[in-house]
């Protein structure tokens, strides 16, 4: 495995590429009402009158330019990997800290999102407002295949080559040979990996999303309001809300490819995901708007998808129950924030059977995404929980 | 259910309007290969190399003009019709009469994504067959309500037993044929099943080539021919059931996004096309025409909404009412098994459910016999056809 050829970047669209995705946008067919009128709003996928709104937004109030500064305000870089069978690009964000006692901190964005779920979490992580709060260094990579990190052209590339790559990064490239870890969706998936298979490097572990095994005869009356709330949103999206990984995991090129065509088709496919697994009362509809520019900018739609094809038996190893061993979290300690909109939450109880499980707490806000649509108590959960254990 | 204002129409898209679908074709993103090289073609979805040459030949061979000729050869009527659940709705269908005296009623019911369109090349040989000693048949081929120019109640809750009763009234109300034979493959052969199970005096025979039946018997004494046909339809399920999914949980989401780009419609059917057809008789231009229809119809995001208004199982219609158990009480009941169909009719898992006097398998052929295998579709339904309504 190799890193070579860093380079420090700047992001950046021309004004011309913008006003085309604006332009698709404004001359897409879009029917002039909903195909039919669902019962209850969002019961059959998007809303109707909510893309309509977002369409709006997009075509009137939103500017690229806010974007692409608030992306260059922090350390973007490139840097080549090649390792036996493959070789890509990866892109990621390495915000360092002032403070000598920073704890370097990888964070891992998953699918619909990008590094740039964290950018309202960067700066208060690095630059916390008092000394008795710890700080980060912050390490934001795009996984493969998402934004400007590019794939591997082997089909069979998955979720250990992405541990393997993301842990040379922290302690080959970036030196830091002791790091924490945090993740959601994806990130999740692979944080399981990381903190399995690197414990000697990784210090302690984080989750926002953790599908723990739930037996079918589980007692549930005596869970508390979240945990009911959030296992009640897990078997909602089993049930309604799996579409989505079906057909990304046996047709990624159809779906990918399809979708990538069309920013409206964007706007309306990951549209009703940011939405549908954030919180109702907190989601930014600007945030929606900048992750669906970032997706069609780049054009890393197609191959965004091509990790649910890839991974799909990791992920069914990490969902196992704990006994069956496969990808128990060996680092010292474990950590779980439980945001009631999360689709793949967890009661408390059940995590104790993967790991050390240090910390556990609830939140009354937040969706998927808590560093978007919860920010300022995902960046303390980080805090305390980090702080105590590193 | 009543109809009134029935009109004869001309299918019509003027040139400027065709030509921004090409254009909209040629400027929509594409990548300059595929997401990763797949381990083999048409295991991660459509073929990128298949579906760029679909892409060109739709730019630069492919002309509106041919089909909308074809497609007006035929006669095109527009009736509208209300139900008495008070929907004011709108049908399109192709009514083609025989000039000869005996010729039978015959209705034909496509599916998705099929279009009224699929059965182009049987409508003239089944109406003026070369021979009088072959039968004729005046065809009726409806656009299912959400398809082409066929429009859907607002209301959640229009289902196939809706549509029965519909085509039921379209052939012995409105064009007076008391009695009729049926044919219909995907959501048609639901449908036709459905009409042979309530409407059995006026729908008196009936033929399939797809029938929903779940295995049974002593499936170690198949026939070779008939374990293949087993293999495949378990190899569907396994690696092709994605759509199905996502347009039965959020069709909104992926209708409204898919129907934004004609490109996006080329990859998503023109998979489905390729996948379901005989891959040695699949015919690009038959796809492209479909496609094409859709787009230019704007009814993309409708077609897919049929999927939705059965309930959780799809192959329930009502809680009460299992379409896994209907019987085909018409007099008569034939299937065509060709190989590449996608869901399996096995004769003995068939034939409990009706009086199933004629199975035939073909060599070749898929879902789509009226495009890939019109020969053996027509010569099988005057073979039926002819021999029962003597």
């Amino acid at each position: 495995m190799s890193f070579a050829n860093l380079r420090q970047i700047s992001v950046h669209y021309d004004e011309n590429t913008v006003q085309n995705m604006l332009s698709m946008l404004k001359h897409a067919p879009i029917p002039s009402q909903a195909p039919i009128d669902a019962k209850a709003p969002w019961s059959l996928g998007m809303d109707y009158d909510y893309l309509l709104f977002l369409k709006q937004k997009f075509e009137t109030e939103w500017k690229w330019e806010r974007v692409e500064a608030e992306i260059n305000s922090f350390n973007n870089f490139m840097v080549d990997y090649t390792t036996g069978e493959d070789s890509l690009q990866l892109h990621f964000v390495h915000q360092k800290s002032k403070r000598a006692d920073a704890i370097p901190l990888l964070i891992i964005h998953g699918w619909p999102g990008t590094f740039l779920d964290f950018r309202k979490v960067i700066e208060p992580l690095t630059n916390p407002p008092s000394s008795d709060l710890p700080a980060f260094h912050v390490v934001a990579p795009s996984l493969p295949g998402y934004f400007m990190s590019t794939i591997s052209r082997r089909d069979g590339w998955n979720l250990t080559d992405t541990a393997k790559l993301m842990n040379g990064l922290m302690t080959e490239w970036l030196g830091y040979k002791k790091y924490v870890g945090q993740g959601g969706d994806w990130g999740a998936i692979i944080m399981r990996i990381m903190s399995s298979l690197y414990a000697d490097s990784m210090a302690a572990v984080h989750f926002n999303m953790f599908r723990s095994f739930l037996p079918d005869d589980t007692d549930k009356s005596k869970f508390s309001k979240i945990e009911k709330f959030v296992l009640a949103r897990r078997d909602e999206f089993t049930s309604t809300g799996f579409g989505y990984n079906v057909i990304q995991t046996t047709k990624p090129f159809t779906i990918g490819l399809a979708i990538a065509s069309s920013p409206l088709a964007i706007l309306s496919y990951i549209g009703e995901k940011l939405y549908c697994w954030s919180d109702p009362d907190r989601v930014d509809p600007q945030d929606i708007l900048d992750t669906v520019a970032l997706y069609f900018l780049s054009g890393c739609f197609a191959s965004s998808v091509v990790i649910y094809s890839q991974s799909s038996k990791q992920r069914t190893e990490v969902n196992l129950p704990p006994k069956d061993g496969l990808w128990p979290v060996k680092t010292r300690s474990f950590g779980f924030s439980s945001f009631p909109y999360e689709v793949g939450g967890s009661a408390k109880a059940p995590l104790e059977a993967y790991g050390n499980l240090a910390f556990y707490k609830e939140h009354e806000h937040g969706g998927h995404f808590p560093a978007l649509d919860n920010a300022a108590e995902f960046v303390e959960d980080l805090r305390e929980y980090f702080g105590a254990n590193f | 259910m009543s109809f009134s204002n029935l009109q004869r129409i001309s299918i019509h898209y003027d040139e400027a309007v065709v030509q921004n679908m090409i254009a909209m074709i040629k400027h929509a993103p594409f990548p300059s290969r595929a997401p990763i090289d797949a381990k083999e073609p048409w295991t991660l979805g459509i073929d990128y190399d298949y579906l760029r040459e679909l892409k060109h030949k739709f730019e630069t061979d492919w002309q509106w003009a041919r089909l909308e000729s074809e497609i007006n050869r035929f006669d095109n009527h527009l009736v509208e019709y209300s139900t008495s659940e008070g929907d004011q709705l709108e049908l399109h269908f192709i009514h083609q009469r025989s000039n000869r005296a005996d010729a039978i009623p015959l209705i034909l019911l496509h599916g998705w994504p099929g279009l009224f369109a699929d059965f182009r090349k049987v409508i003239e040989p089944l109406v003026n067959p070369s021979s009088p000693e072959v039968p004729a048949f005046h065809v009726v081929v409806p656009s299912l309500p959400g398809f082409f120019k066929s429009t859907l109640p607002r209301r959640e809750g229009w289902n196939l037993f809706d549509i029965a009763k519909l085509f039921n009234s379209l052939m012995t109300d409105l064009l007076g044929y008391k009695e009729y034979a049926g044919q219909g493959g995907d959501w048609g052969s639901m449908i036709a099943r459905i009409m042979s199970n309530k409407y059995p005096e006026s729908l008196t025979a009936v033929h399939f080539n797809m029938f929903i039946a779940t295995p049974s018997g002593n499936l170690s004494e198949l026939s070779e021919s008939q374990l293949r046909l087993l293999q495949r339809s378990k190899h569907i399920g396994e690696t092709g059931a994605g759509y199905r999914n996502i347009q039965k949980t959020k069709p909104f989401t992926i209708g409204i996004a898919i129907a934004s780009s004609p490109l996006a419609i080329l990859t998503y059917i023109g998979e489905k096309f390729h996948d379901w057809s005989d891959p040695a008789r699949v015919d690009p231009q038959d796809t492209i025409d479909i496609a094409a229809l859709y787009f230019l119809s704007g009814s993309f995001a409708t077609s897919v909404v049929i999927y939705s208004q059965t309930p959780k199982d799809a192959h329930k219609i009502y809680d009460t009412i299992d379409l896994l158990n209907l019987q085909v009480k018409s007099k008569a009941f034939g299937f065509s098994a060709f190989p590449y169909e996608i869901s399996v009719g096995l004769k003995d898992s068939i034939a409990p459910f009706g009086n199933l006097t004629f199975y035939k398998e073909h060599q070749g052929g898929g879902h789509f016999p009226a495009l890939d295998s019109p020969n053996e579709l027509i010569g099988d339904l005057r073979e039926f056809f002819g021999k029962k309504l003597d």
